[in-house]
């Protein structure tokens, strides 16, 4: 098993009953194949997730307007939600203000 | 009356004073025809710092006046009177005079920029002035871009202000940005967001983005030495939730401040053409730019964040260098979402249902004494604030969940399964109507509709909520 932690901002949290930090025991292989982010993601959607799953997830993916963050660097700049997790990442989501 | 012998060290005194009085009118005599000589060589030169008179130099683009007043941050490498003069030149843009612009504002005209133009057609209210300290009691109804200029120019008379009563649309945008050298985004809703990046790419400014909700904050700077735009991290719009705006969702007064002198920060910065972010660059080359959002999270460990994010995207709409959008588009259509964070109205029940009435009407309810109940689906933070006498308290998703799990047995552990209990034990009873209120009747239209569908029919919305009730009813019922 991998150790994961999990971080929840910018509103994120208030899907998962007010949690913002969480660390968590996963599987190094996942149906066969080293565990992928994408495989974390769905993970957390159904066991950690306490709202509506399209605040969440939209067309398989994370909905628009929240960023992922491998280690605290954007996804994008990784493979997505493709990437290999590894032990002791650090993976947020965070959702994008427009308040002011 | 009288005088008594006058000594003769006074009638010296007297003397004495006309003496001088004489040759202080003799010297004020010289020195209009010395300034007049003076203007005579130089008529456009300030007559104090001309080289004719003047045994001193100062630095370029600034007077004598900006040394002192300055001084403190002339004193700082980092600025320099080259820094202070760039900044005394610079034109700055701020669109929101709100929570995130009261402290933007304030910042940018007290270290000296010279030119700020400040967009809002909203209006100072009392529910503002927990955050938007460039406002105050005084100012309640006047235009909050008028309200901050005065503030502005209380603070430092030298800027020169230019108040924009108007809301920043496709139409207008580009033509107020041309006037400016950077752009500070601090609005409050999605659609402006999207139009202000995408005004700033296509008018080539670079955008200083700041947002502030609850207890949170983020700032980026966007379209800045071939970093990404906003579109570049959001390219689709999240579908539109009112839950997320100030009005609704609550801010911490101090957060879209700290997040507002992030921004002055980063404008500044971006005058006197630094780096960003020298301690995340080992070089200047633009292949190796790192670009960054800084998160803030008040109640947070750590309080502050730099995340990394992606740089300019090759494929994004705007800014790549084979567009698909080249000119401004209809953002509010594009957000699904109206342009402020003025509530938003849900119709979810018919216009005609009979099961609708107006505070008004449920006043003389209250009044008649007729048997009847009062559900409050308001969540505990908004019913604590302040609720009508004898209200069943169930926040909406509480009541939703209860609702649902009607049948099974885990419902008991709700805190509001007492209140739930109560209600569903008298709500069939035909002779009592139950009528349900929440903020503006948004809630309790949900609310009806969702008590219908397991069957409970006698159930009345009240139109517009507490909110009506304060306006038509009692206005001494607070509004928040």
């Amino acid at each position: 098993m991998m150790k994961i932690k999990l971080e929840f901002s910018g509103g994120m949290e208030l899907l998962f009953g007010g949690i913002t930090h969480q660390e968590i025991e996963f599987p190094e292989q996942y149906e066969g194949a080293p565990a992928k982010l994408e495989n974390l993601v769905f993970w957390i959607k159904d066991n950690l997730l306490k709202e509506k799953e399209e605040l969440f997830l939209q067309d398989n993916t994370v909905r628009p307007g929240i960023l992922v963050l491998i280690n605290d660097s954007d996804w994008e700049l990784e493979d997505g939600a493709e990437y290999q997790l590894a032990n002791n990442d650090t993976i947020t989501f965070i959702s994008t203000l427009h308040g002011g | 009356m009288k005088m008594a012998t006058v000594p003769s060290s006074l009638l010296q005194l007297k003397a004495e004073l006309e003496e001088v009085q004489l040759s202080l009118a003799k010297l004020k005599q010289k020195e209009s025809l010395l300034q007049a000589k003076i203007s005579a060589y130089n008529p456009s030169d300030n007559v104090s710092e001309s080289n004719e008179t003047c045994q001193y130099t100062l630095p370029q683009g600034l007077n004598s006046n900006d040394i002192s007043r300055y001084s403190r941050q002339l004193l700082l490498p980092q600025i320099g009177a080259l820094g202070q003069a760039k900044i005394k030149a610079a034109k700055v843009l701020v669109v929101g005079a709100g929570g995130l612009g009261s402290s933007a504002l304030l910042y940018l005209a007290a270290m000296g920029v010279g030119n700020l133009g400040i967009v809002d057609f909203d209006c100072v209210d009392n529910s503002n002035l927990h955050r938007q300290i460039i406002h105050n009691e005084a100012r309640q109804g006047l235009h909050k871009a008028i309200s901050a200029k005065q503030s502005i120019n209380l603070l430092n008379s030298q800027i020169k202000v230019s108040p924009i009563l108007e809301q920043l649309t496709s139409d207008n945008a580009l033509h107020i940005f041309k006037n400016y050298d950077i752009i500070v985004d601090a609005t409050d809703n999605l659609p402006s967001r999207y139009l202000i990046s995408d005004a700033a790419v296509l008018a080539a400014k670079p955008l200083v983005y700041g947002s502030a909700l609850r207890l949170d904050g983020q700032i980026v700077v966007y379209n800045y030495r071939n970093g990404p735009c906003y579109r570049c991290l959001f390219p689709t719009p999240p579908k539109f939730d009112p839950t997320q705006n100030c009005s609704e969702a609550g801010v911490l007064g101090v957060v879209p401040g700290i997040i507002g002198c992030l921004q002055a920060l980063q404008v500044i910065k971006i005058i006197l053409g630094e780096q960003l972010h020298p301690f995340c660059n080992s070089s200047n080359s633009i292949l190796d730019q790192k670009y960054y959002m800084t998160t803030f999270s008040a109640f947070g460990a750590p309080q502050f964040k730099h995340i990394r994010i992606r740089g300019r995207q090759p494929h994004c709409k705007i800014c790549s260098s084979n567009p698909e959008i080249n000119r401004l588009i209809d953002y509010p259509a594009f957000c699904g979402a109206t342009q402020s964070d003025a509530p938003v109205m849900l119709s979810i029940l018919n216009k005609n249902d009979a099961f609708r009435l107006s505070c008004l009407q449920y006043k003389q309810v209250r009044s008649s004494n007729s048997n009847h109940l009062l559900l409050d689906v308001r969540d505990t933070a908004q019913f604590v604030l302040c609720s009508l006498k004898n209200s069943i308290h169930i926040p909406y998703p509480h009541l939703l969940n209860l609702l649902s799990s009607e049948k099974s047995l885990d419902h008991s552990s709700s805190d509001f399964y007492p209140a739930f209990n109560h209600l569903i034990s008298q709500i069939s009873d035909p002779e009592l109507p139950v009528y349900i209120i929440c903020r503006r009747g948004n809630l309790s239209q949900l609310a009806v509709s969702s008590l219908r569908h397991h069957g409970y029919n006698n159930c009345y919305q009240i139109d517009g909520g507490l909110t009506s009730w304060q306006n038509d009813v009692d206005p001494s019922f607070p509004s928040y």
